[in-house]
């Protein structure tokens, strides 16, 4: 009695692929920018614009671990992703594929510096996917299902040591990535900007700046006087955003033990001293006497978008 | 000092001498008095008493 398998093996769900070539294609350019993306996190992708909503959202997200960590001006990539491993058959010379390759690819920076190569080694070694994008504004993503993104999961992604410059070159800020081929290949997803805007749109996804608060005078009972500076290349926020950042709701002020929050009555620009005066409620029940008690910091990048100061989280200062 | 630099609903708890208590040190900065004013919510209108019907 033959035994009938035809069935039992299921291993040619898709019989190929159709060759047909229409008037429009996708054709890939150079990598020229990149997001950070939260390894649990998809993202809309039922039009362009919803997208882009998207992404310019979760740049602004409060909480770091859900956040989108753009890196624009990548100016070179080089590609050193492995030729495949083969097997030859020595009696009869065939050969075949036994493997490929990993994606490794190495992006070096100008833009941004040493402070971006910092900011980019404290993803060393973590579980954060990554998008990119190229010079004809296509992003390169992950299918995540119908009408979802998500970045593709580097089996290694790794910011590296700086190469110093040595008179003829620039110093070099440069990140690698490996990444298993299908995730940007046969499961890849592209996102085509290239009639919403292009690259331009892409590079107004811009990231955050770090903010270092300081004491201008000393704390006097529930007043503070507080100034505020880019961590990187110091530019004093006073300059800019002296008005908007006058708001109560530019702030925050919690108890240091307790983590509870202090209200603050007033905020007023301090021209004097070039930085804000900040008052606090001296009978709220968390507000504490102790010196260094108080934390006070600006609000979540969130907030201060709303208060048209765009692209900035700061520390926390003891006061 | 402007009114925005104050928080509306902490003022509209407080008394306007607790207010300018609290903020004594802008007190050369402008007038804290009319600043409390300004940010009190308009007072609903107390309903006027029916006529007694005959």
């Amino acid at each position: 009695m033959a035994i009938d398998i035809g069935n039992t093996i299921a291993n040619c769900v898709q019989p190929g692929g159709n060759t047909g070539v229409g008037t429009c294609f996708n054709d890939l350019s150079v990598p020229i920018g990149a997001f950070i993306v939260p390894e649990d996190a998809t993202y809309d992708t039922s039009s362009v614009a919803a997208f882009l909503l998207a992404m310019q959202t979760a740049t602004l997200a409060d909480d770091p671990l859900q956040r989108v960590y753009p890196i624009h001006d990548l100016l070179q990539v080089t590609d050193s992703t492995p030729a495949n491993t083969t097997q030859t058959f020595n009696s009869t010379g065939a050969m075949f594929v036994v493997r490929e390759g990993y994606f490794n690819w190495t992006f070096q920076f100008v833009r941004g510096g040493l402070c971006l190569l910092i900011a980019l080694r404290k993803f060393n070694g973590q579980n954060w996917r990554i998008m990119f994008y190229d010079s004809f504004g296509k992003v390169w993503t992950m299918d995540a299902g119908t009408a979802l993104a998500q970045g593709a999961l580097p089996n290694n992604y790794w910011a590296n040591t700086y190469k110093v410059a040595d008179g003829t070159k620039k110093a070099e800020y440069t990140f690698t990535v490996d990444i298993e081929p299908s995730q940007l290949l046969d499961n890849m997803k592209l996102i085509d900007f290239s009639a919403s805007g292009g690259i331009a749109t892409l590079q107004s996804i811009t990231g955050l700046q770090n903010v270092t608060l300081s004491q201008l005078v000393a704390r006097a009972a529930g007043v503070l006087k507080i100034g505020a500076t880019t961590s990187c290349g110091t530019v004093d926020l006073h300059n800019k955003y002296a008005t908007e950042l006058a708001a109560t709701g530019a702030w925050v002020a919690t108890n240091k033990a307790t983590g509870a929050v202090i209200a603050i009555t007033s905020v007023v620009d301090n021209t004097v001293n070039g930085g804000w005066t900040i008052t606090l409620d001296t009978a709220d029940a968390n507000y504490t006497a102790t010196a260094g008690g108080i934390l006070i910091s600006l609000a979540g990048p969130t907030e201060l978008n709303g208060l048209s100061v765009k692209g900035y989280e700061s520390d926390k200062l003891a006061q | 000092m402007h009114k925005n630099n104050f928080d509306k609903s902490w003022a509209n708890k407080v008394s306007k001498d607790k207010f300018i208590k609290q903020h004594d040190h802008h007190s050369k900065d402008g007038d804290l008095g009319e600043i409390w004013e300004s940010l009190q919510d308009e007072k609903p209108k107390k309903a006027e008493p029916k006529e007694k019907q005959q």
